[in-house]
């Protein structure tokens, strides 16, 4: 449903030269919910301005839903719905207004076109407020309109920048089962986000970039066996210096957050080990938890090497 | 082309601006106190002004066509007429000076608001976008011109009725000049801003810039005022002719002008 040939994307001025995008090569399938990582100005964004045909490619190229993005973008757009990073809704509009306006532009059938709408609205609990300006809207509530904009018209293809920004964790759970929804219907679903935490719950594919370009292309188990994440071992510690576990070969990392301390060991059966020596050093432990990985931390500890700076 | 898809826009950017105050204001506001008040009260205190008192001022200049087509009349007819033909301009300023307000919400209002990637994200083409907003300013200022044009025969007619003993409004030059010229002023104003909004990141910038860029607009204007006067109303029709190449030349360059990338960027 998008596939990518050496995508990229220059922007040059009198005096600079920036490499947003640098030969981006993607293949998403239909029914898969794919998550795109990538530090503060990695080029997610452009990358899905550039698989959404709003920015043109300065060379590749790409099919999303089954059409040239750069041979018939006017396909592309129909075919695809686009949840922007700031939600791109009229705030002087009503969200019936505003949603009404973009199923016109989509060609939404306009006998079933209010039902579906309202339908949509009572799902993200927006229909009590219907009629409203969009500007008196909480930002999630804002948010929640924009991702009905881009659902509204049924798309093959749904690219989502951000998704949960502002949301509650009830709407946010619901956004993820809808989005779940979406691809047991074969929808092909790429999710730009920050938010590591609810990727991993829903994610098949992980797709992390920075400079532009795709560092690890990957699915989160397979990551984790790749990389070889180091166990966690999560302490709340009084009396404590990483001096103190300076000399413990088996500890690969301390991080420290006032007196919690994430250890990152080489396995859960040095955990002991590891309590021993900080009871032996008058460290005094509060709480004490082994984490399995999460993709967050396979994500931060990719970000402290080399590869991702 | 899709005519269905540049009417959405155009009804939606006339539906949004116009839910701002200042856009509401300028749009009922304006072409009433430029097409109603100000004539009206320029005419109001002359109509019954004795032709002897008049006797100093001279209105049968050389060559001013619409005085002398009238050289019976009285003197006094003859400045109630001159002072018509001077209030008619307002119909000329007002498609000038109202598009700037509207199309610089809907154009660099898209930028201030950051809601432009929706637009350019949807399947609709430059052209029909380009349109879409054109219309949504050309839309509101024409018929808001055009109405308060109807009101401004009326009264002007029933003001000088008894002083002219005859209806002068509407006569050609008018109706070239309210329904003709009036809205390719407002086409070529709307043009510029396409252009204004390019280079500028706010409304109020493009506001500002936009009320130097009507003055090439205004200069036309002033001459084809002059010209018609002097050489007839033939002129004004030249300027029409001329007026729809330049619009013609305007869109295709706006059209171009109109970057998706910059626009998201």
């Amino acid at each position: 449903m998008i596939k990518s040939k050496d995508l990229s994307k220059i922007f040059e001025t009198k005096d600079t030269r920036l490499v947003a995008v640098d030969n981006i090569n993607l293949d998403i399938g239909p029914g898969k919910i794919v998550g795109l990582l990538g530090p503060n100005g990695a080029g997610k964004t452009t990358s899905i301005r550039l698989l959404s045909t709003v920015y043109r490619p300065t060379s590749g190229g790409a099919i999303v839903a089954g059409f040239d993005i750069i041979k018939d973008p006017l396909s592309v757009r129909s075919s695809i719905g686009i949840s922007t990073e700031t939600p791109t809704i009229y705030p002087r509009l009503t969200a019936m207004r505003n949603l009404q306006y973009f199923a016109d532009l989509y060609d939404v059938d306009r006998n079933s076109r209010d039902e579906m709408i309202e339908e949509l609205l009572m799902k993200f609990d927006l229909y009590d407020v219907k009629d409203k300006p969009v500007s008196s809207y909480s930002k999630g509530m804002t948010q929640k309109v924009s991702i009905i904009k881009a659902v509204l018209h049924d798309p093959s293809v749904l690219m989502l920048d951000e998704p949960w920004s502002g949301l509650s964790p009830e709407a946010t759970r619901d956004l993820r089962e809808f989005i779940v929804q979406l691809a047991n219907k074969d929808r092909s679903i790429l999710i730009s986000t920050h938010n590591l935490v609810q990727a991993e719950m829903i994610v098949d594919q992980l797709i992390i970039i920075n400079r532009g370009r795709v560092i690890i292309d990957s699915t989160p188990d397979k990551l984790r066996k790749q990389y070889s994440v180091n166990p966690i071992i999560k302490m709340r510690l009084d009396n404590f210096n990483d001096d103190i576990v300076s000399n413990l070969d088996f500890v690969r990392d301390v991080k420290t957050v006032n007196n919690h301390h994430t250890f990152f060991i080489d396995s859960f059966e040095q955990t002991p080990d590891l309590v021993k020596h900080l009871v032996s050093e008058k460290a005094r432990i509060h709480t004490i938890e082994e984490v399995i990985p999460s993709l967050e931390d396979i994500y931060l500890q990719l970000l402290d090497k080399e590869e991702l700076r | 082309m899709r005519w269905n898809k540049v009417a959405i826009i155009m009804k939606k950017e006339i539906r949004e601006a116009l839910q701002a105050k200042y856009v509401l204001f300028s749009v009922i506001g304006m072409p009433i106190l430029m097409g109603i008040v100000i004539p009206i009260a320029q005419l109001a205190p002359i109509v019954n002004i004795p032709a002897d008192d008049l006797q100093d001022e001279s209105f049968d200049i050389p060559g001013l066509q619409f005085t002398s087509n009238w050289a019976s009349l009285d003197d006094t007819a003859k400045f109630i007429i001159f002072m018509i033909e001077m209030s008619n301009i307002m119909f000329l300023l007002i498609p000038m000076i109202l598009p700037t307000v509207i199309a610089a919400d809907t154009f660099s209002g898209e930028k201030d608001r950051k809601t432009a990637e929706a637009l350019v994200a949807a399947p609709v083409t430059d052209t029909e976008i380009y349109l879409g907003k054109v219309m949504s300013s050309m839309v509101p200022t024409v018929l808001s011109t055009w109405l308060v044009g109807i009101f401004y025969v009326f009264l002007v007619n029933f003001l000088t009725y008894d002083a002219l003993g005859f209806a002068y409004l509407p006569n050609t030059t008018f109706i070239g000049m309210v329904v003709f010229l009036g809205p390719l002023m407002a086409l070529a104003t709307v043009n510029f801003m396409v252009w204004v909004s390019t280079r500028t990141t706010s409304t109020r910038d493009a506001q500002q810039l936009g009320s130097i860029i009507v003055l090439p607009l205004m200069a036309i204007m002033v001459s084809t005022i002059g010209l018609s006067a002097w050489l007839g109303s033939y002129t004004l029709w030249l300027v029409i002719i001329g007026m729809v190449f330049l619009n013609i030349l305007l869109i295709k360059i706006g059209i171009n002008i109109l970057d998706r990338e910059k626009w998201v960027r």
